[in-house]
């Protein structure tokens, strides 16, 4: 079994990622609404990896991955960028960072569970 | 690890249409942050906090609404994020701010496209029959076929199908007519053995035939006893009788050498040979597939005769007394008329070494003697095949890539055939660039070629692809919309257009604009030559009233200085705005600023302006719209107008004292162009009612 946690302020985000990620067999999907929230169930639950949107209000993206690292229980969780800013040096800022990889919104979900994968070296 | 059974591709593009048609009351209501902050902009108030959270509603509007299938609602919002973002004043583009806010709820508004049969596009190959809604995943194109077998009894037709490929066709079996079309429609099979006998009778196979022989070669399949009207058939299209006596074998066999008859046919081949027997067997394998065959026998006959012939492939003997026929292939090879020319040779010698040398002077294929007739017939046409490949490009416009008039033609009557078949309406636009000879004569005409290369990459990404869009020569343009009302059509291309004069197309140093014309089919039009001549009509008259706006072929009989709608705004932004939007779409308008000009100008027994349509703006200088509303109504002229009244926000009393006053219908500012424009289409489609 493997948990993805979808944190996005936009509920549409977080709809049209458990829809896409969570038909595929064996993994499943929790949602946060914010940064922080999303901080609280990263420590409650064994995680296989984060996807993280970029621009929330309250603790933003980068934020939450800084605190995501320096917290020993999600220490080593990969962390995926999801992100709908489209400067290159703001991407280039955000890959920079210890992530697994950013993914471009708009997204096609259809292609959302074999992005993730890819990033991360899984098997579909 | 693979998906879940219960979740095929197709099934997560349904649950995302479903959560989109749940949800995008949401998204569409955040939309208004922007707009509320646009429409400050607009009047030079727009606040700092205001300004913040509509960057940030568009930030994440750009990340949701292409993931929804919206690719262009998210492009224009990061466009609008990223001119709120910017620093300084916004007065010089809140034009274009307003312009995408409006685009962007047009386009999240608009109504998920019709579920239309998958019809060929003319610049990719057909694609298989789309989903309605946005977040489809696009499906495997299934690819063409060779033989589509239909009708008759469905073992023997499995069969049959089962047989050609073994063959090597691709190919497959339609036990219904419904299914042949559809098939017909989305693998475009390269020939079609239809049994007559099909669900519905003879009447139905005829039918089928006739439908199925337009675009293939159609073989009829038939009791050699059957009352059926042959002449009946070779007049819908069919190409060929055979007996269903035959055997599945024997059938498909036919269906093969009538293929390569009909792929080389027409086809003129010269053959040198100086063994006269050889040329005339040769020459009858080949008249016997339809080709125009002229023989030579001696290499010093060959150059007149090209040139006197230019045929479409050479057939050259290896050996020959005097020359050697490498030698006379490496000749041709040097001439650069002829350096496309398919050689095929033939030649009794079968040792490595005069293979090599024959494909190093040039060849392009050999057959060995003594030679077979099937054989040297499948090579011949498979380079003629070959040679139609490169002569599909002819179809091509080269300074664009779009279909050219020809292909455009044949595209558009295929569009209007299953407009028929379906009941789907069907309109063809004609668009040309405004005064498009002064960026030739202003920028040279490397700007006359960007411009229209960017024309034709607006239109090829604005329209969907069942419809076609070709180029028909110097900065004319003509589309086949499928599947949309004429109105509908009519606001698509206004959208178009309004998406052109937004860029900077080719580098122009100004906004480059387009005239459009649109005719319905079969309203303005039973062919396409009448479609096009009612369309070029409008296009006329979008010219004439001032370029850069979109007229429906029957709008244009009334008198230039006529008036749809007349708008009443003191705001020049807004005003300006509306009218713009309004001229887009076709509309002829006035506009007037204060109440006291609009009460004399409209509201007199014998008014200067009549118009169906009067927008009408609640506070004016001099006179409001309440006292200019109650002298049309006491002058009876309000007794055949519609007036739009536009009303403070959200103020009830005012709505209610507009329409006791006799206003046809009320909008609250701040506007939305959208609605207005809906607003004002639909008082004028009652008005033509």
């Amino acid at each position: 079994m493997r948990t993805v946690l979808v944190i996005d302020d936009s509920e549409l985000i977080r709809a049209v990622a458990k829809l896409a990620l969570g038909r595929q067999e064996g993994w499943e999907v929790i949602c946060a609404e914010s940064g922080a929230e999303g901080l609280d169930l990263a420590r409650q639950n064994r995680l296989d990896a984060v996807l993280l949107d970029v621009v929330m209000p309250g603790l933003d993206g980068p934020d939450t991955h800084k605190r995501l690292r320096k917290d020993d229980a999600t220490r080593e969780v990969p962390v995926i960028f999801l992100t709908a800013q489209s400067d290159e040096a703001d991407l280039a800022r955000l890959a920079e960072l210890d992530v697994a990889g950013v993914i471009a919104k708009p997204f096609d979900p259809a292609e959302l569970a074999a992005l993730v994968s890819e990033l991360l070296g899984w098997d579909l | 690890m693979g998906f879940v059974s219960e979740g095929p591709p197709a099934d997560l593009g349904a649950a995302i249409e479903a959560l989109w048609q749940e949800r995008k009351g949401d998204v569409i209501a955040r939309l208004a942050v922007a707009e509320e902050a646009v429409a400050a902009a607009l009047t030079g108030e727009l606040g700092a906090e205001l300004r913040d959270s509509a960057t940030l509603e568009a930030h994440k509007l750009a990340g949701v609404a292409g993931t929804f299938g919206f690719p262009g609602a998210s492009e224009r919002a990061r466009e609008l994020e990223l001119t709120l973002r910017a620093p300084g004043p916004l007065d010089t583009v809140v034009h274009r701010m307003a312009e995408l806010t409006v685009a962007i709820r047009q386009e999240l508004e608009a109504p998920a496209a019709e579920p239309g049969p998958a019809v060929p596009s003319l610049g990719a190959p057909a694609a298989a029959a789309g989903e309605a809604g946005p977040p489809t995943p696009p499906m495997a194109e299934p690819g063409a076929l060779d033989l589509l077998v239909t009708g008759g009894d469905a073992e023997r037709g499995a069969r049959l199908s089962d047989e050609a490929a073994v063959r090597g066709l691709r190919a497959a079996f339609a036990p219904a007519p419904a299914q042949a079309r559809a098939i017909a429609t989305a693998r475009r099979p390269a020939a079609v053995l239809l049994d007559l006998d099909v669900d519905g009778g003879s009447e139905a196979g005829l039918e089928l035939l006739a439908e199925l022989a337009h675009d293939r070669p159609v073989i009829v399949v038939t009791d050699s006893e059957e009352s059926i009207d042959r002449v009946e058939v070779a007049r819908r299209g069919g190409r060929g009788f055979l007996p269903r006596s035959m055997t599945v074998a024997a059938l498909i066999d036919a269906v093969v050498a009538l293929r390569d008859r009909t792929r080389a046919a027409g086809s003129s081949v010269l053959a040198l040979d100086d063994d006269p027997v050889a040329l005339s067997v040769l020459a009858g394998a080949l008249r016997s597939a339809g080709l125009e065959v002229e023989t030579i026998d001696a290499p010093e006959r060959l150059w007149p005769a090209l040139e006197r012939l230019a045929p479409d492939l050479l057939v050259l003997d290896y050996d020959m007394p005097g020359i050697s026929g490498p030698e006379l292939c490496r000749s041709i090879r040097n001439d650069a008329r002829w350096q496309r020319l398919p050689v095929v040779f033939l030649t009794a010698r079968r040792d490595a070494a005069s293979i090599e040398a024959l494909f190093a002077a040039g060849a392009d294929d050999y057959v060995t003697k003594p030679f077979v007739g099937p054989e040297l017939l499948a090579r011949v046409t498979n380079r003629l095949e070959r040679v139609r490949l490169f002569q599909a490009l002819a179809y091509t416009d080269p300074l664009t890539g779009l279909a050219n008039r020809r292909r455009g033609l044949d595209a558009l009557e295929t569009l209007r055939r299953l407009s028929d078949r379906h009941g789907q309406p069907f309109a063809l636009a004609i668009f040309d660039c405004d005064r498009f000879k002064s960026i030739n004569d202003g920028g040279g005409h490397a700007l006359g070629d960007a411009v229209l290369r960017g024309i034709a990459a607006a239109l090829g990404g604005h329209f969907r692809g069942e419809d076609v869009v070709s180029r028909w020569g110097g900065d004319e343009f003509v589309v086949g919309i499928y599947g949309m009302s004429g109105e509908d059509g009519r606001d698509r291309v206004a959208d178009l257009l309004e998406r052109v004069r937004a860029q900077r197309l080719g580098g122009a140093p100004g906004p480059v604009t387009l005239s459009g014309g649109l005719a319905r089919y079969p309203h303005d039009g039973t062919d396409i030559e009448a479609l096009y001549r009612a369309a070029d009509g409008a296009l006329y008259r979008a010219k004439a009233l001032g370029g850069d706006r979109v007229v429906l072929a029957g709008d244009e009989t009334a008198a230039v200085d006529a008036v749809d709608v007349v708008i009443v705004e003191d705001d020049e932004i807004l005003g300006g705005l509306i009218e713009h939007a309004l001229q887009t779409r076709g509309y002829r308008t006035r506009w007037l600023t204060d109440g006291a000009d609009a009460a004399s100008k409209l509201a007199a027994a014998d008014p200067e302006i009549v118009a169906p349509v009067v927008l009408l703006d609640w506070d004016l200088p001099a006179l409001d719209g309440l006292r200019v509303l109650n002298m049309m109504r006491e002058t009876g002229v309000l007794a055949r107008t519609h007036v739009i009244m536009a009303t403070g926000r959200a103020s009830e009393a005012e709505i209610l004292s507009a329409l006791d006053a006799g206003a046809a219908d009320h909008v609250a500012k701040p506007l939305s162009v959208p609605v207005l424009m809906q607003r004002v289409r639909r008082a004028l489609e009652r008005r033509d009612r």
